[in-house]
């Protein structure tokens, strides 16, 4: 037994991904490993094993070699893919509203639950839905292509226009707005940093003064500048690619900033302004910051799975 | 080389080495041994390509293969099935058959090697 030798052969076992076969695979390396050695370096030792097995590769290029040709999914599968998960998305998008609206949970067992959320929840909740029904067909497609049989799949057959109008904002990205953008957000972190909050209220002999408490202020400006760093971060994306995927980044993470916005406990704690509770404006807040962040998402998926699928027929 | 070359290489191994794998299994031969004989004969074949192919191989029926011990040392010997020897020789017509087309079009195009 050389130490060495199978550690090297337990690191391809975790890459190596067989049907079957996989110890009589390992077993050959072993023993063309102990061959060359012997052979060619006169011993067979742990330094005469350690100099054959790195001119052998590395594990994973080992293991890569033995799969050659497997895919997950078949190449002719690719289309269905995208077209299925765009199908299921949309059952999962119109259950997650009904949902929503019936205040009640949803559950098709084992496949799908969606518990009882309220409207802000549910917008949160339909990026996690998207990943996961992309998740659920390429399993699908998984076990179909594991088949290796002709299976004849329904075709769905979704009219695709190609879009005529730019698939993202075709405007470049200009320097002097980046700049204009980041001092922008140096003035808004100085009014942060002066105040401790985004949300003041009042000019006089006493200057602004913050208009909900310490903590609940501190809480949402720092939402805002979170959310105004990702809009900024994701325009400087822009000048290295034109990926719709920034937009969907961006927007996915809003959501998520606005979900995480959304955990924070608020009372009814009047705030300055006699019309507007803590209470209220948090809702409002989030509301606003979720819906747009959805809808942006939404159609950013939308349109690049339109995109894909018009180039998919072309 | 650069990487167009071995691309090119690559591309062109494909077939050329199942051909070469079933030539090198007519007598029963483990696969160091294979690495040694293409080796004398000035061919260098990667142990990564070639114990994967030979199970490829294996696989489609055209080599089968038998543990044997060594002097206690286990080799996985190979040898060439009928149906192989059957693929072989319809390989060897099509390569045959590719030779003389690119021969032909190389004179008629009167292209020279350099």
């Amino acid at each position: 037994m050389y130490a060495n030798l199978e550690t090297y052969l337990e690191e391809i076992s975790h890459y190596l991904v067989l049907s079957h076969g996989t110890e009589d695979v390992l077993a050959e390396i072993r023993s063309h490993i102990l061959e060359k050695a012997g052979q060619e370096h006169g011993v067979v030792s742990e330094e005469t094993v350690i100099k054959v097995i790195s001119d052998y590769g590395s594990p994973q290029r080992v293991a890569a070699r033995y799969m050659e040709g497997e895919t997950l999914i078949a190449p002719t599968l690719k289309k269905y893919l995208l077209r299925y998960t765009a199908i299921v998305f949309v059952i999962h998008v119109a259950l997650t509203l009904a949902a929503s609206l019936l205040k009640t949970s949803v559950v098709i067992f084992p496949f799908l639950y969606i518990p009882q959320l309220s409207s802000a929840a549910g917008l949160f909740y339909l990026p996690t839905a998207f990943i996961y029904d992309l998740g659920l067909v390429g399993i699908f497609f998984y076990f179909v292509t594991r088949q290796a049989k002709d299976v004849r799949l329904p075709w769905f057959n979704i009219r695709v226009r190609p879009s005529e109008a730019p698939a993202v904002d075709d405007s470049e990205p200009r320097l002097y707005r980046l700049i204009l953008m980041l001092a922008g957000y140096g003035a808004v972190v100085w009014v942060y940093l002066r105040f401790e909050t985004l949300f003041v209220f009042g000019v006089g002999p006493d200057g602004p003064q913050p208009l909900f408490s310490p903590a609940v202020s501190q809480w949402y400006s720092l939402a805002v500048l979170a959310l105004v760093a990702v809009g900024i971060g994701g325009y400087i994306a822009r000048f290295y690619t034109r990926s719709e995927w920034i937009d969907v980044a961006t927007s996915a993470i809003g959501l998520m900033i606005a979900g995480i916005v959304n955990i924070y406990p608020l009372e009814s704690e009047p705030s300055r302004l006699p019309f507007l509770s803590e209470r209220t404006f948090g809702t409002v807040f989030v509301l606003i910051v979720a819906f747009t962040n959805a809808l942006g998402l939404l159609t950013s998926l939308f349109r690049l799975a339109r995109r894909m699928l018009a180039s998919i027929r072309a | 080389m650069d990487a167009d070359s071995s691309y090119l290489e690559i591309e062109m191994n494909r077939g050329f080495l199942q051909l070469l794998v079933l030539a090198a299994t007519e007598q029963r031969a483990y696969g160091y041994l294979m690495v040694k004989q293409m080796k004398e004969i000035g061919y260098t074949i990667d142990e990564n390509t070639l114990y994967p192919l030979l199970r490829r191989l294996e696989k489609n029926g055209w080599v089968q293969s038998e543990w044997e011990i060594h002097s206690d040392r286990p080799r996985k010997f190979y040898v060439i099935t009928p149906s192989g020897k059957a693929v072989r020789e319809k390989g060897l017509a099509i390569w045959r058959g590719q030779n003389a087309v690119l021969s032909m079009m190389m004179e008629i195009n009167n292209v020279r090697e350099s």
